[in-house]
Formats: C-alpha cells, sequence, structure tokens
C-alpha cells in the first residue's frame, strides 16, 4: 500500500528533525500572534516539552514500528487463533518485541535530554525558569566558564547513564517472566 | 583546554554536587521534569502509534 510507505518515510524523516527547526516552529506557533499563541506558553518548561514530545515522538513510534514488525508473523496467528482480542494480541506482540520498544525509549530519552536547540529557542535559557543542563553549558561555555560548564557536562552525562542503567533494568525486568 | 582544565571541571562537579549547590538542583530538576515529561508523553501516544502501524496489526478482519 502506498499510504503505508509515505507514513513509514515521514516518519523516519521526523526521526531525524533538526531540533533547532522544532524550536522555530513550535517558536513561531507559540509566539503572540502565532496561532497557539494564547496559551501563553512562551518561555515556560510548558513550550520546551511540546518541543521535546515533537522531537521524541517520531523517535519512538518509529522505533516501536521497526521493533513490532521483525516479530515473528506466526506470533500473531497463534494468539489470534487462541482468541485473543485485538487490544490482547497488540499487547502479546509489543511484549515479544520489548527489547526493540526499550530501545526505542532509550533513543528518544537520548535525544530530549542532550537537546539544546529547541529548548534554548522556546524556552529562552531563564535562570531559574526555563534552564536546563544543555543551555546552561552553552551559557557558561560562551562566557568562558569553562570548568563550570564541564561540571555541568558531566552531571548531564551522569544522569543520562543512570536514567538509561534504569530502563535497561526495567527490561531486564519484564524478561524474566 | 587542558588536561588540567578537565581535571578542575570534574573537582568542580563532584565540588557542586556534594554541596548540592541550589541553583544547580533547579537545574537538574527543571532537565528531569522537561525531559522526563516529554518522554512519558511520547511513550504513551508512540507505543501504541508504533504498534497500530504495523499493517499487520490492521488486516483483521472485523
Amino acid at each position: 500500500m502506498r499510504a503505508r510507505g509515505l507514513i513509514t518515510a515521514l516518519l523516519y524523516t521526523g526521526m531525524g528533525l533538526p531540533p533547532v527547526v522544532v524550536g522555530l516552529f513550535v517558536y513561531l506557533m507559540l509566539s503572540r500572534s502565532g496561532p497557539l499563541g494564547v496559551l501563553s506558553w512562551l518561555f515556560t518548561p510548558s513550550a520546551m516539552i511540546a518541543a521535546q514530545v515533537i522531537i521524541a515522538f517520531p523517535l519512538v513510534s518509529g522505533l516501536t514500528m521497526t521493533a513490532v514488525q521483525s516479530v515473528d508473523p506466526a506470533l500473531r496467528l497463534q494468539v489470534r487463533s487462541l482468541g485473543a482480542t485485538r487490544l490482547q494480541e497488540v499487547w502479546a506482540v509489543l511484549k515479544e518485541a520489548r527489547i526493540g520498544v526499550v530501545a526505542a525509549i532509550v533513543a528518544a530519552f537520548g535525544g530530549v535530554i542532550s537537546e539544546v536547540g529547541a529548548v534554548m529557542l522556546v524556552g529562552g535559557n531563564i535562570e531559574g525558569k526555563t534552564r536546563v543542563l544543555t543551555t546552561a553549558i552553552v551559557l557558561n561555555t560562551r562566557t568562558g566558564e569553562f570548568s563550570l560548564a564541564l561540571a555541568l557536562g558531566i552531571i548531564l552525562l551522569a544522569l543520562a547513564f543512570l536514567a538509561n542503567a534504569a530502563m535497561l533494568r526495567l527490561q531486564g525486568m519484564t524478561n524474566i517472566e | 583546554m587542558t588536561l588540567n582544565d578537565i581535571v578542575r571541571g570534574l573537582a568542580q562537579a563532584v565540588r557542586l554536587i556534594l554541596s548540592a549547590d541550589p541553583a544547580l538542583m533547579e537545574i537538574i530538576l527543571l532537565t528531569l521534569r522537561v525531559s522526563g515529561l516529554a518522554l512519558a508523553l511520547s511513550t504513551l501516544v508512540g507505543v501504541p502509534v508504533g504498534a497500530a502501524l504495523d499493517w499487520r496489526a490492521c488486516e483483521r478482519a472485523g
């Protein structure tokens, strides 16, 4: 089917969206005269979350799709013949593909935690309000506070490592059953 | 950037974490909040959408 190919191509393009372009798009949507300007989200954490969802969503759904597609079709037929409802069938397939699904979530997490262009544009890097680790690193590097920038970078890496370790632990737990 | 700077950065990182610097804690918490919420929303919607995009899930009759 042609629509399927188009959706796949769009999703894969979404997985490679330049964050700064996402930031620009969200900025225009949320700016006072923009279509969503009434929300007054610009330069708030809500705007940053919105931008990061646009970045993370194609990664999660695209890689989940890939993981699910590589599940043996026989499993689907089997659970169907056992009288599984549609929801139960999807659940069984997702469980079978869980390693790929967790990888999808891990990839999306890596995308959002390290992202700087979009959150800088729509958040504004306001101290005590919208400053996150990545934007703080940019600021401190620009102002020559290299050891502070490096310290923040090390903290960011440590956070990413801890979060990934936790997610992999979760993956391991689903493996036990 | 010399090796010395990197060592100094490491030392400062440890100092900042140990002192629980309020400004740093605020930055860390906001980072986790923003990325965590964005990831949670994307996962809640993205996993079902990804699963539904497998055409074999849709070929079921009825």
